[in-house]
């Protein structure tokens, strides 16, 4: 990120802060999607970010940390976002689909369903490291430096969030039993 | 069964799949919501808020703190010396010496921390559970990018290179005076006005010669009557007036003054009255532990 631009646009520099905003807001609008998997929320959760950039931008003091910093304050609205709407809650569940088999060569499609269903039912907390980490290939210790978490507590969300994924995996795996709506 | 490779392959596959580009639309009400949204203004630190300490996080430090306490009484109660018997195996034992890692940004776990921003010379620090790194500040509870500096009653600890202080802390706005010597740095901060002063006094502080000031504002304090309401004791180095150390009422900083081979340090031990006991002897440990790199 160019320091200059973050620099400027902490003195108020609208035009420096659109550069900005232009610069970060497609990798921002990714990861807030791949957190709260629908399109709506994540363009609701993106934008109240970049406004919450914009007004605390004075505050930031290295500009130099401007990406993890900007990581923090969208992870935050995603938070906000998740707890605005119930669309997704982790309760939820879905049926299966019949007739879906490994065997027909659909299994990555199985396996997408299943991960959709194994992270929908993660917190915002561990959907964050996942995506952070696997998604936008940060090390654990950045994670843990753009969340504002301990290291060790970046390391055991991952772990659990992992665990929780692969037992979904594996739940397809197994013979196909019919899943309540509740 | 799928393996954690397996897993972790085909979850960054599953990840690559989704929108990789904003709307325009989100983009355009952002800019046009920029006008009628105002800036948070960094005219002091913290421009993040302490949290208050709940109630667990206060046990853990008051756990932390004994246990710090039980292993420096065990250190000095044990044999300073091997005896006769023991030298070969002193010799065999002697642990290798680890560099500490570097204190992150955000919360810290338990241990101890190299640190080396923010101050003319690195330095290794002990944290008990609860502390958290913001950055020349490392303090109880968790950051957030709130403002309100100061609420709530947290203890911090801060480092600070500086090359000029106010010589009025409270009508502060113009007051700069230069100190960028050690003479220069405990001279101005001796003649400082504008809240209570205790010192200076010589001390020792990381290895090192300090010379240690107290500075209070007491709670009756009118503080409406000063620049911008707030008392500012120095801006960051430069001088670089978008950042300074506040005090405010209730507020006591300690202030050491490092003599660094003849280069003045800041370290600022920082509580307020209603800082929990806990809290308070959370950050004297804490204070206690630094070690500057010779």
């Amino acid at each position: 990120m160019d320091t200059d631009l973050v620099t400027r646009a902490q003195r108020g520099d609208e035009e420096a802060f659109a550069s900005l905003a232009v610069a970060a807001g497609d990798r921002l609008h990714a990861v807030a999607h791949r957190i709260l998997r629908d399109l709506d929320l994540a363009e609701d959760a993106t934008q109240q970010a970049l406004l919450a950039i914009w007004r605390d931008l004075p505050q930031l003091r290295d500009p130099a940390r401007f990406d993890a910093w900007s990581y923090r304050l969208l992870v935050r609205a995603c938070y906000a976002e998740g707890r605005r709407s119930r669309a997704w809650t982790p309760n939820m569940r879905l049926l299966p689909s019949d007739g879906l088999s490994q065997a027909d060569g659909s299994s990555a499609v199985a396996d997408r369903d299943q991960l959709e269903r194994g992270f929908r039912r993660l917190s915002i907390d561990h959907r964050a490291v996942v995506v952070l980490h696997h998604y936008l290939d940060m090390p654990l210790d950045r994670v843990a430096e753009a969340l504002g978490i301990p290291a060790g507590t970046a390391r055991s969300r991952l772990h659990h969030a992992m665990r929780g994924l692969r037992a979904a995996l594996d739940a397809d795996a197994r013979p196909p039993a019919r899943e309540v709506v509740q | 069964m799928s393996t954690d490779r397996e897993t972790t392959r085909i979850v960054r596959s599953w990840l690559e799949d989704g929108v990789t580009q904003l709307p325009d639309s989100v983009l355009d009400a952002v800019l046009d919501e920029l006008p009628s949204t105002h800036q948070r203004r960094a005219t002091w630190w913290p421009a993040r808020r302490l949290f208050h300490m709940n109630k667990a996080l206060a046990y853990g430090v008051v756990a932390a703190t004994v246990v710090i306490v039980a292993i420096l009484g065990i250190s000095l109660l044990a044999p300073t010396g091997p005896s006769v018997g023991d030298q070969a195996e002193s010799t065999t034992a002697t642990p290798i010496p680890t560099r500490p890692r570097t204190a992150p940004t955000g919360g810290l776990e338990p241990g101890t921390y190299r640190v080396a921003e923010f101050t003319l010379r690195a330095f290794t620090i002990t944290v008990p559970s609860g502390w958290s790194r913001e950055d020349n500040f490392l303090s109880t509870g968790t950051g957030t990018v709130e403002t309100d500096a100061f609420e709530g009653d947290s203890v911090y600890l801060a480092t600070w290179p500086v090359s000029h202080v106010y010589s009025d802390s409270c009508q502060w706005e113009g007051s700069l005076r230069e100190a960028r010597s050690l003479a220069e740095l405990t001279e101005a901060l001796a003649e400082q006005t504008g809240h209570d002063t205790t010192g200076p006094e010589e001390t020792q502080l990381g290895g090192y010669p300090a010379t240690r000031f107290e500075f209070s504002v007491p709670s009756d304090f009118d503080i409406s009557a000063c620049d911008q309401e707030f008392l500012r004791l120095w801006p960051d180095a430069g001088p670089n007036e978008n950042f300074g150390l506040p005090i405010t009422v209730g507020q006591t900083a300690t202030v050491y003054v490092v003599d660094l081979d003849g280069q003045g340090q800041l370290v600022i031990a920082g509580q307020k009255e209603s800082s929990s006991a806990a809290d308070v002897a959370a950050l004297e440990s804490v204070v206690s532990s630094i070690s500057f790199e010779p």
